[in-house]
């Protein structure tokens, strides 16, 4: 059984409340709603390493987005869009592997042209962190750097690695967002804008 | 934790300036701003609010940067369980109000006349149910209480102020909304999963009472 999730109240005086004390037949009257008295929010702590490449150390039944943030009502705006950009993200570039395995390569560069045009919506979602305009960054830069050219399968595949673990972990800091910029780069892809890689390869970064 | 306190709350103090210290030892360490409390301690760290807005908007705000300070001071990788508590209170006149008041609710049987050699009917009823998958869990308590204070002031402070003893009996309304499952810091955002959270325990709680 789960321990409760602790409550000590403030050792000040009790403050006096205003209330209808009075009792009538039916005591829980219809009319003005109250707030809550008390509110807690806690988080137990555990000092885990993560894994190389940014999987999580955990074990056992892991909570997904939707289970962590089951009402729609209460979504955030940019919360709600990266998630259903994600899923189509994600969902185009598994149909853009199954393609390039079949040797559908026109199919296979339709489903990445239009994985590429959810990116700036995306990015426009970066107030969810860091981390998350870090890594949408990232594949941006990745896909200008192909110029057009159709990305190999291997490609493909870190591209949809990259956008499930986004879609998972949508609040990763910087450190988790670098190690998924490190994937795109062992898969041959430049994360960097083309104007950082130019400046940091010409004599004036010397200066 | 030892060595990383102080980075800790000189960061958190760059946020609230007001911050008044509580308790303060390397394993615990506890700060008052305005009428939240910060909390953190080994395992554990803890945001309780009194009297809260009805929104909880500005709770959850801090919240969330209380414990984004704290994860990121801290190098928290995972946390094992999050938590969030909503107790509400309505206040009787009497104790027998009170638990006349959970009675009328239906939640539980009361028997007739008299038991167990007494004529009176109970008090302090108390119903509790727990919801538990193997992610996720939430406890709801509807109870009697009857809440005594006591402060007694030293004999210098009983020139400035005199002694406090009030007794207040009411009804509390308690949900305690958690996860079972660990969750990977880089799947939480506080703020949004507070606000799902209390859409859950408003949109669910009535049928708690429609037994």
């Amino acid at each position: 059984m789960a321990a409760g999730t602790n409550l000590i109240p403030f050792p000040d005086p009790v403050r006096a409340r205003s209330s209808s004390a009075e009792s009538t037949g039916t005591p829980f009257e219809a009319g003005k709603k109250k707030g809550p008295e008390f509110t807690t929010f806690v988080q137990d702590l555990a000092f885990r390493t993560t894994l190389p490449g940014g999987q999580g150390g955990t074990t056992g039944p892991r909570l997904t987005q939707e289970e962590l943030y089951p009402a729609r009502q209460a979504f955030s705006l940019a919360h709600l869009t990266a998630l259903r950009l994600l899923k189509l993200a994600v969902g185009r570039s598994q149909r853009a592997l199954s393609a390039a395995a079949n040797g559908e390569i026109v199919e296979a560069d339709t489903e990445i042209q239009k994985l590429q045009v959810l990116l700036p919506e995306l990015f426009c979602c970066r107030i969810l962190g860091d981390g998350f305009g870090t890594v949408v960054n990232a594949t941006i830069c990745a896909f200008e750097f192909l110029s057009g050219d159709t990305p190999s399968i291997e490609q493909i595949r870190t591209f949809n690695r990259v956008f499930q673990f986004l879609r998972e972990k949508p609040f990763l800091g910087t450190d988790e967002a670098d190690s998924q910029v490190e994937l795109l780069e062992a898969a041959q892809l430049n994360p960097y804008p083309a104007e950082l890689t130019d400046f940091l390869s010409s004599d004036e970064s010397l200066r | 934790m030892w060595d990383k306190s102080g980075q800790l709350w000189k960061s958190i103090q760059e946020k609230w300036q007001d911050l008044v210290p509580v308790y303060v030892e390397p394993r615990k360490t506890d700060f008052q701003v305005g009428n939240n409390r910060l909390q953190v301690e080994l395992e554990q760290a803890r945001v309780i609010s009194v009297d809260p807005e009805r929104s909880l908007e500005h709770f959850a705000r801090d919240a969330r940067d209380f414990i984004k300070l704290t994860t990121d001071h801290l190098h928290i990788s995972v946390y094992k369980r999050v938590g969030f508590r909503l107790v509400y209170f309505k206040e009787f006149k009497s104790r027998a109000d009170a638990a006349a008041a959970v009675f009328s609710l239906k939640l539980l049987r009361l028997p007739d006349g008299k038991r167990f050699e007494v004529e009176e009917p109970p008090v302090d009823p108390m119903y509790s149910l727990r919801w538990e998958s193997e992610k996720k869990g939430v406890f709801v308590n509807v109870r009697a209480e009857v809440r005594k204070f006591d402060v007694e002031p030293s004999p210098e402070a009983a020139r400035l102020m005199s002694a406090v003893h009030s007794e207040t009996s009411g009804v509390v309304f308690d949900v305690d909304y958690y996860t079972v499952a660990p969750v990977e810091t880089g799947q939480m955002d506080v703020a949004e999963w507070i606000k799902h959270a209390v859409h859950v325990i408003a949109r669910d709680s009535k049928y708690v009472f429609e037994a």
